[in-house]
């Protein structure tokens, strides 16, 4: 397919293609230009570090290539490349993500601006490959920030703008994005100019490196005398990082024409009842928001893409005198509830004049999430004062 | 080599300062993540230790095995680094006559070497081979200052020789009486020319005339000069007179011209006039000395078939020399024993034989052939060769003499007559030249120690419990080294990829058509190499650096010349990685003392 060329006007060139999610990734990752990839394949996000190695043999790629036998030594190789001061990249999904969840923590401690891409894919057994955030959720404590995208543009624009992010914080990064629907599903792509992403996104400063002229000790034994200090920062910058999201994104949008937030609101003005969810079934729901509309009834739409961290006043301020909020988890915490529901729920609790919450599960496993099954929950929770139990599982059977 | 001294500041221990302590508020001045202003050198780790790595060589089991005590481990490290001329010196403080025992060894080293368990042992003689070629350019280093003390050996063969250079390299004058006009021995007389050709052998041997060997040829002790002038004019004497006459057997028809004894068969071989050979010819014996003799008659023209009265796993002649003597058309017959030579007039026509079954050991520890009855058979020959042993000429000892296990003498009156030593063939209970070698270099230890003071009794007892190799204690005088033999558990078989092997057997060859040419070949200089890369070097650091690299806390450091290695037990906290990683085995864990 010939790439279409055209200017933004603010110099550059840009070449649209016909990417899947992967390979958009891929991409990103080469724009971003970072010192050391490393590699261990899982499905469905192996695509993603296969194109990085040919495009590290054709030189395509100047980074430097590690292959390890595991994603713990994929994550604990990092460690090492940016603790020495390196832009450093990783993919994985699902048991690749927890079998790397020691070291996931340990990027957290070390203040490293790692970049990580995970496919959101079902932890097993039973063994399934398929849509699902469990993983990631499973993670959501460790301290690293967590952006959910919901399409494959989104996955390359939020990959570069991870590594600014990360930098600036010195936060580790992760971003999310659903197997199949996303990773292996091709969709029209812009590829951005490499010296506008170069403009954009600097080399790395660390303010510290390994240093063999200047040796110093990483991560050595802090006693209960510093160790709360230590972690409160990390805290701290969670809560700053709201900012740095926002305006990150917005300068992103500035210099590439799409700008990104903390949401992504839609149709949201004086509805009845609004849908609260992460990735693709947003984009899904955007179709029964639109169906219900038609049909007079007033529902809305809220995406959110910074699950960490979580926009806790940002929610209080857009759900206040809400009467219902729908909140559609592709996850659930056993014996309570989908994750989002609860944060949500956790944040708008104290306050006055929020919403009743009906937490909603669905899409377990890579279960489809169709129009028909975000209409049952707006049916619901319009017909509903309150939900009926803790949570309620769409479309499961009996 | 030194262990547990202090280490030189370097840049990378800027000498040690305290650790200082630092002092935060809280979140608002403490840096971002752990992590520390300054080297942390100041922490002297090693304290944590209960356990200590030490560089402690052990013996490699080829040295050990060597009768000649040659430092074969030290020698291959040499090699391997194509450090030829060292490793010529190495193997010389030993052995005087390496070119020699490279080509006519039995090779006990090879029986007993790690490698083994891989491809095979390393081509241990093949490399000696090599290294003694190479010598012949290379003049013996004699350093030691002169002692004003004399010695003299009986018999120029390896024993002999080995005493007398000894000797020289104590700072002792050595003078060799040889009852022959060329010098050897066995070496000269015994082996055929396609095993050791005589120039090798008179090449070494002039190499010690350039040292100062004094060699009296044509000099017969009993005849031209008596022993006991020799024991007036010299400190100390060995006797290393061999057995250079052949054992007899008593069968009807013995007395025809064509029948021959291996020793003198060889002799007369070796100084080319050899015996006329008929088309024929059967030799009788399963030693050296009768597959010599098989061999060479091959040569001269004959049919060849060896009769034994064992089998073939029971004869005692090195394995390769029965393999080349088949490989070359000698046909052996197992388990015959010859009881009647059959003749016609005075011309032998054949051997009549009886078959033998094996029955309990005999004194020699081996099964006992006994005579089946009535099966006797007729071997067609006009040749025959009785290669069944040899005997000693001691006629120029005083009458009644007696030599104890340790080679000491006693005249007929029963007492030890002080400083005479006898040794090699006479005493050693395998009679090989290895064993020579290393008898007249323990001879020589002995009456080192007469002539330094010590009683004679105890210094004569010496030629049993003195070490084998000297060489291998001077070079370990200054290494710390354990007794421990270095077993294939000392080995770290990771660390070593498997290689094709560089010394190959002989080609079969048309013996008729060869001749008296040498069989087997000198390694060229990259098969050597090749050999001396297979070797482990077990027991022995050879400065691989593995413990350097595999040292977690760059605790282990090189030397500024680059020959050894330490530990900086500053930092070491005994972790052992570096001992179970070293390939050779040539480090150990000892307890850290309170």
């Amino acid at each position: 397919m010939p790439a279409r060329r055209h200017d933004y006007g603010l110099g550059g060139k840009v070449v649209k293609k016909l990417l899947t999610g992967n390979y958009a990734v891929a991409e990103a990752v080469v724009l971003s230009r970072p010192d050391v990839v490393s590699v261990y394949p899982i499905t469905p996000q192996t695509s993603i570090v296969e194109k990085l190695s040919e495009y590290c043999a054709s030189g395509h790629l100047a980074s430097e290539l590690l292959l390890v036998e595991s994603e713990h030594s994929a994550l604990a190789s990092l460690v090492g490349a940016s603790t020495a001061g390196g832009r450093a990249f990783t993919a994985t999904s699902s048991h690749g993500l927890a079998y790397m969840h020691e070291m996931l923590h340990w990027t957290v401690g070390a203040r490293l601006p790692i970049v990580l891409v995970n496919v959101n894919r079902a932890m097993g057994p039973g063994w399934n490959i398929w849509a699902d955030q469990t993983d990631s959720i499973s993670q959501r404590d460790v301290g690293w920030l967590q952006l959910y995208v919901s399409s494959n543009q989104e996955a390359l624009d939020t990959v570069i703008q991870a590594f600014r992010i990360a930098e600036i914080l010195s936060l580790p990064t992760m971003i999310v994005m659903e197997a199949f629907v996303l990773s292996h599903t091709a969709e029209p792509v812009e590829v951005p100019d490499p010296s506008a992403v170069e403009a954009f996104l600097p080399p790395r400063q660390p303010q510290y490196a390994l240093d063999t002229e200047n040796p110093r000790f990483f991560g050595a034994l802090v006693t209960p005398e510093y160790y709360m200090e230590h972690r409160y920062l990390v805290h701290k910058h969670h809560v700053d990082a709201l900012d740095v999201i926002a305006s990150v994104g917005a300068e992103f949008g500035e210099k590439f024409g799409r700008p990104y937030g903390l949401v992504e609101p839609y149709r949201v003005e004086d509805a009845d009842v609004i849908l609260l969810t992460m990735g693709t079934m947003a984009s899904t729901a955007q179709i029964t928001v639109d169906q219900f509309r038609d049909s007079g009834r007033k529902v809305g739409l809220v995406r959110l893409r910074a699950f960490r961290p979580f926009p806790v006043e940002l929610f209080r301020n857009m759900f206040r005198g809400l009467p219902k909020l729908a909140v559609l988890d592709r996850n659930v915490s056993y014996g309570h509830r989908g994750a989002l529901a609860m944060e949500t729920m956790s944040a708008l609790y104290n306050h006055a004049g929020m919403p009743a919450v009906f937490p909603f599960t669905a899409g377990l496993g890579g279960r489809d999430v169709s129009p028909a099954t975000i209409a049952k929950a707006f049916d619901y929770a319009l017909e509903h004062d309150s939900p009926e139990g803790e949570v309620i599982w769409l479309d499961l059977k009996k | 080599m030194p262990q547990g001294k202090p280490i030189t500041p370097s840049r990378y221990n800027p000498g040690l300062k305290e650790p200082r302590a630092v002092t935060y508020h809280g979140y608002s001045d403490i840096p971002i993540t752990s992590v520390t202003e300054e080297t942390t050198m100041v922490f002297r780790t090693g304290g944590w230790r209960s356990s200590r790595p030490q560089y402690q060589d052990k013996i490699p089991p080829c040295t050990i095995a060597c009768p000649a005590g040659e430092n074969i481990g030290q020698s291959m490290v040499h090699v391997a680094a194509g450090r030829y001329d060292e490793a010529v010196d190495i193997l010389r403080r030993d052995n005087p006559l390496i070119a020699v025992t490279g080509r006519v060894c039995f090779h006990p080293c090879e029986g007993e070497c790690n490698r083994t368990v891989m491809e095979g042992p390393v081509g241990i003689q093949a490399v000696e081979r090599f290294l003694g070629d190479m010598g012949l350019e290379q003049p013996f280093r004699m350093d030691a200052a002169d002692t004003g003390k004399r010695v003299a050996a009986v018999g120029s063969g390896p024993a002999g020789i080995s005493f007398a250079y000894q000797a020289l390299r104590a700072g002792m004058k050595a003078v060799v009486f040889e009852r022959e006009d060329v010098p050897g021995g066995i070496l000269a007389t015994g082996i055929p020319e396609y095993r050791l050709p005589k120039h090798i052998l008179f090449d070494e041997i002039r190499l010690l005339e350039d040292a100062g060997l004094d060699l009296r040829l044509g000099t017969e002790v009993g005849k031209d000069v008596s022993l006991d002038d020799i024991l007036k004019g010299f400190d100390g004497v060995f006797i290393g007179a061999g057995f250079h006459s052949s054992a007899t057997l008593d069968l009807p028809g013995m007395d025809a011209p064509d029948v021959h004894f291996g020793l003198d068969f060889l002799y007369r071989v070796n100084a080319q006039r050899p015996p006329k050979v008929g088309r024929r010819t059967v030799v009788v014996g399963g030693g050296n000395t009768a597959m010599d003799v098989a061999r060479s008659a091959l040569r001269l023209g004959s049919h060849v078939t060896v009769v034994y009265r064992r089998t073939r796993e029971m004869m005692p002649a090195i394995k390769e020399e029965v393999d080349e003597a088949l490989d070359e058309g000698v046909r052996i017959s197992y388990l015959l024993a010859p009881v009647e030579i059959v003749r016609t007039g005075n011309k032998v026509t054949g051997v009549r034989c009886q078959k033998m079954n094996l029955a309990e050991p005999d004194e020699s520890g081996r099964r006992r052939p006994v005579p089946v009855p009535d099966s006797h058979q007729v071997i067609d020959c006009d040749t025959v060769v009785f290669a069944i042993g040899e005997k000693a000429d001691l006629s120029f000892l005083p009458d009644g003499s007696t030599i104890d296990e340790s080679g000491a003498v006693s005249g007929a009156d029963g007492r030890l007559i002080p400083g005479l030593l006898a040794g090699g063939d006479l005493t050693t209970a395998r009679k090989t030249v290895a064993h020579a070698i290393g008898s007249g270099k323990r001879a020589f230890l002995a009456i080192q120690a007469y002539v330094n003071g010590k009683d004679w009794e105890d210094a004569a007892r010496m030629t049993l419990t003195a070490r084998n190799s000297v060489g291998l204690y001077d070079l370990l005088a200054d290494r710390p080294h354990s007794q421990a033999i270095a077993g294939p558990e000392d080995i770290n078989l990771d660390h070593f990829e498997r290689a094709r092997p560089n010394a190959e057997k002989a080609n079969a060859i048309d013996a008729l058509l060869h001749g008296f040419q040498e069989v087997r070949r000198t390694l060229s200089r990259s098969a050597a190499s090749g050999e001396a890369d297979r070797c482990f070097n077990c027991g022995v650091c050879n400065m691989c650096l593995k413990c350097f690299a595999f040292c977690p806390d760059s605790a282990i450091r090189v030397s500024e010349d680059g020959t050894y290695l330490e530990i900086d037990y500053n930092y070491c906290k005994g972790c052992g990685i570096c001992v179970e990683e070293c390939p050779r085995g040539a480090m150990t864990m000892v307890w850290e003392e309170k």
